[in-house]
């Protein structure tokens, strides 16, 4: 997966929980969940309102990680 | 590493395509000429066969359905019930506690559901074995109507149960909305989940839409050569030739309007 993030870092230093996090994002929990375990890449408009809510830049969230191989 | 090394093999469609035809050919004639060998000259047999299996789920109508309807209202009870108790710990636990009780969550929503479609399925076919004027006219018509009552009941508890199972998954999950009696119930389902939500049921939706296509030819050179060598009725086809229609034509045109609706946008 190329796309790394480190949502579940800046959610452990606000100290919410999954739900909470969902809830200021308008989202349900398991897209908080999918989005931390890397399963799921959110939207531009989703990964914009996480950063706002974190306040941090996208950036600091996701990381795009070019593959070794290409 | 070369750059030839890197791009993929070519792959000639038109010569893959016309091997994959030639062989599904062979293989057909091979069943055909198969069929023909074991059952060619037991047509007969096998029609009465057929005839013995119909009228023995005749006498068994009654009892079978009851049956059925009872398995189904303990299955169903038992499905809503562990339902109930994993929307209690969903509700208690949070993050990757939670996950895995959703995900039982899922697994037991979908084995209530396809216990639900499998009784419907069951009742439809066992009824459908009696469900004839000739067999009616027989003498037959107060087993047929109390078969027909089982049915209906059982019917109606499958309703109420996905009604159940609805607003179930709606208690765990409030954000879940939509009127389980409404016409536009899946809509209004569908506007309620988020991004990631509608991923997961349009990614689905396309694994149905695949699935299908793979299986109705198949059904189709079955129920062609059912009628082919025991004249079963050009209806089996038909059905299925029709289904085959309406979901290509439905996938078609829901492509085709939303990239319209996006152009008008």
């Amino acid at each position: 997966m190329a796309l790394l993030n480190y949502l579940k870092e800046y959610r452990s230093r606000m100290g919410i929980n999954q739900t909470e996090l969902g809830k200021l994002a308008g989202v349900s929990r398991q897209t908080i969940s999918l989005i931390e375990r890397g399963d799921y890449s959110p939207s531009v408009t989703l990964a914009l309102k996480l950063a706002k809510i974190c306040q941090v830049t996208v950036e600091d969230i996701f990381e795009y990680k070019e593959d070794e191989e290409s | 590493m070369t750059r030839d090394s890197q791009e993929p093999k070519k792959i000639n469609s038109y010569k893959k395509t016309g091997l994959i035809m030639l062989a599904a050919a062979l293989f057909s004639a091979v069943l055909g000429l198969l069929t023909m060998l074991l059952l060619g000259g037991r047509t007969d047999d096998i029609q009465t066969g057929i005839t013995d299996i119909l009228s023995f789920i005749q006498r068994i109508m009654l009892p079978a359905l009851l049956i059925i309807t009872a398995v189904t209202i303990v299955l169903g009870e038992r499905s809503i019930r562990r339902l109930r108790a994993i929307g209690e710990k969903i509700r208690e636990t949070e993050d990757e506690e939670c996950d895995r009780w959703e995900y039982e969550e899922e697994k037991t929503g979908a084995v209530g559901v396809m216990s639900n479609i499998l009784s419907q399925v069951l009742c439809v076919l066992i009824l459908s074995a009696g469900y004839s004027v000739k067999y009616i006219n027989d003498g037959n018509h107060k087993n047929v109507l109390a078969s027909c009552l089982v049915f209906l009941g059982c019917h109606a508890y499958n309703s109420f149960c996905q009604i159940r199972y609805i607003k179930t998954v709606q208690a765990i999950h409030p954000g879940q909305k939509g009127d389980p009696s409404s016409r536009k119930f899946r809509q209004q389902w569908l506007d309620s989940c988020d991004e990631a939500q509608k991923e997961l049921i349009y990614q689905s939706a396309y694994k149905t839409y695949c699935a299908i296509n793979t299986w109705i030819p198949i059904l189709l050179v079955f129920t062609m050569l059912g009628h082919l060598f025991f004249d079963t009725g050009i209806m089996a086809i038909v059905v299925v030739a029709v289904i085959w229609i309406v979901v290509t034509g439905s996938y078609l045109h829901s492509c085709v309007s939303m990239k319209g609706t996006k152009l008008r946008e």
